[in-house]
């Protein structure tokens, strides 16, 4: 057996092993863990395909929390049922096309991610016309722009009040189902020719054009690629926590991902991936921080909403004064490192 | 058979002229040395000829198509492959994916085509591993292929990037200082390789280099800028006699006769 052949097995055999843990957890865990394994697949999905165009291709952009708003906001609108959303839209009622459609949760989701890509797309061509800072500036902007038109455009989105009762479709199968897909394609990509145009293009974008690469036209399939994902992303988040309003699709999301991939070390796809299960799962251990507090029943400290995100930038802080290039730093797992880990050992023995 | 044809090109940034008036014909197969004293626009003239910098002024008619306003991508498929004088190589990859880098511009295969595994693509693939493969050899780079490009030898990056240039399939092959930094032994092989490729290839070689004693041996023609304007043109024969030429590279008669 090559070891190509016996690291293709074992990716098989742990894409198995995780839906029997699924399984499990389906069958005997409780509500509370259930959402946070959904969190975690989400978060997944959210890091790695942010990775693709802030890691992978070096665009340093900062607009995730854009397309996760179009992908919930669209899809939610999409599997309300006429009636409910009548309901909800009490300042301004739901205009018309929108306020009779309700459709059923896949083709949903898929519009939601189309819709993120297509606006990822004709964004793509202003915002790449800057690079560096700039673009992390448009992007940013951009951002912004989205979160106030969802705030404003009361008849769509119905403003503030954002949108309640959608129906909870989001179960585990549908988040790692997405997870998985998102790390398959984005995995093939990054390791085909196209991967290495991008790679090419963030070491150096001279060189690349030097040699017959298209710089702003892979720029722009990153990006959309991106947004596609984190629509769909946005579509399923929607449909877990199933009330959204603007509030939720702030810097604050955009900010969190961009932990994520830094502390995984941006370009690396599995470090992608470990990072976002610490988040997900490291951000609900660390409620107990945002409760009151009694230590040792001499000191009582109120709970401080937002603890958590001070002890995030405080990691923040760390890996980057001792570990810049985060976990991975660009280096991915392979089973072939784990081989060789465990070889050492043995021969160390 | 004139594979280029350069019309008074010039490149002014803000009030200072880089190239004032820049003719050049190359005909198909020639190796043309762009010669002159530091600063004279050589290397601006390379990177108005390959997209990098729009000309203020003047004409560049490559194969029969304009080039000028097109972009360095654009170019390069067109035909003009180029290295640098100050090298630009993708240094966390391979010299074999440094290589492979360059079929990229001309991949049939869609974005998609990979992902599914689909049979075209994987075909494009496996002949771009073996063509690069096969420049590498040619370079003499076979041993290090899976080498980081960023950690060989200051003489096997300039012919890292010639492979590369190579890999685009360019009828025109633009060189900048090649020899640059290299030993004697290193220039010899060096001239050898360029006469080589540009047979085996149905190469046009122009090139830009200060050592004198390469350019002189490589050269069938040889052009020279001086503060941004043509001063020579002819064999290289001819411009060792050069009055000019001489005053630019050695200053008045004082310290022409060293």
């Amino acid at each position: 057996m090559t070891p190509k052949t016996r690291d293709r097995w074992l990716t098989y055999l742990s894409v198995l092993a995780l839906l029997g843990i699924l399984l499990l957890a389906q069958e005997y865990a409780d509500e509370y863990q259930v959402r946070i394994l959904n969190m975690v697949a989400i978060y997944i999905t959210l890091a790695v395909s942010y990775n693709l165009i802030n890691g992978v291709t070096g665009q340093f952009s900062l607009e995730p929390n854009a397309f996760v708003a179009l992908g919930a906001y669209t899809a939610s609108l999409l599997t309300l049922t006429a009636s409910e959303k009548e309901m909800s839209f009490i300042i301004d009622p739901c205009i018309w096309p929108l306020s009779v459609i309700s459709i059923p949760f896949l083709p949903a989701v898929i519009i939601g991610g189309l819709i993120a890509a297509f606006f990822g797309f004709l964004m793509g061509f202003p915002v790449f016309r800057v690079r560096g800072d700039y673009l992390a500036i448009v992007t940013l902007g951009f951002g912004e722009v989205i979160r106030v038109v969802a705030n404003n455009l009361q008849s769509v989105t119905n403003g503030p009040l954002g949108l309640k009762g959608i129906a909870p479709y989001t179960n585990l199968w549908w988040s790692w189902g997405l997870a998985l897909i998102t790390l398959f394609v984005i995995n093939r990509l990054v390791k085909s020719s196209y991967g290495r145009a991008l790679k090419a293009i963030r070491q150096n974008e001279l060189a690349a054009e030097s040699m017959g690469i298209n710089a702003f036209r892979h720029k722009l399939l990153a990006f959309t690629l991106s947004a596609f994902f984190e629509g769909m992303a946005g579509a399923l988040l929607a449909h877990l926590i199933t009330t959204i309003s603007p509030m939720l699709f702030t810097f604050f999301l955009t900010f969190n991902l961009l932990i994520i991939i830094t502390i995984g070390g941006l370009g690396s796809i599995t470090g992608s991936v470990l990072a976002a299960i610490a988040f997900a799962w490291g951000s609900e251990l660390l409620r107990a921080v945002e409760e009151p507090m009694n230590i040792l029943g001499l000191l009582t400290i109120p709970g401080i909403p937002g603890m958590r995100m001070v002890i995030f930038s405080i990691i923040l802080i760390v890996v980057m004064l001792f570990a810049r290039q985060g976990f991975m730093g660009r280096r991915e797992f392979t089973w072939q490192w784990l081989f060789d880990r465990m070889h050492i050992k043995e021969s160390g023995l | 058979m004139s594979l280029l044809k350069v019309k008074c090109l010039t490149m002014r940034f803000g009030g200072l002229s880089a190239v004032t008036d820049f003719n050049l014909n190359l005909d198909k197969g020639e190796l043309v040395g762009l010669i002159g004293p530091n600063g004279a626009g050589k290397t601006t003239t390379f990177n108005m000829l390959t997209g990098r910098l729009k000309p203020t002024e003047g004409s560049m008619v490559f194969g029969g198509s304009d080039i000028g306003g097109k972009k360095p991508s654009q170019i390069n498929r067109l035909g003009i492959g180029r290295t640098f004088q100050s090298i630009h190589l993708l240094t966390e990859m391979s010299a074999l994916e440094n290589v492979m880098m360059s079929f990229h511009g001309r991949l049939k295969s869609p974005f998609w085509a990979p992902i599914l595994g689909l049979p075209g693509y994987r075909r494009e693939e496996r002949a771009m591993l073996k063509e690069s493969y096969d420049l590498l050899e040619r370079v003499g780079l076979k041993d290090l292929t899976q080498t980081e490009a960023g950690s060989l030898a200051y003489g096997q990056q300039r012919r890292l990037e010639i492979a590369r240039a190579l890999g685009t399939h360019p009828k025109l092959l633009l060189l900048d200082e090649p020899a640059a930094g290299m030993n004697p032994r290193e220039t010899n092989a060096l001239m050898e390789l360029i006469l080589v490729i540009r047979r085996d290839f149905d190469l046009t070689v122009l090139l830009i280099e200060h050592d004198m004693k390469f350019v002189m041996g490589l050269c069938e023609r040889l052009v020279v800028l001086d503060n941004g304007a043509t001063i020579a043109q002819g064999l290289p024969a001819e411009i060792q006699q050069n009055k000019k030429v001489i005053t630019a590279y050695l200053g008045e008669r004082r310290s022409a006769g060293r």
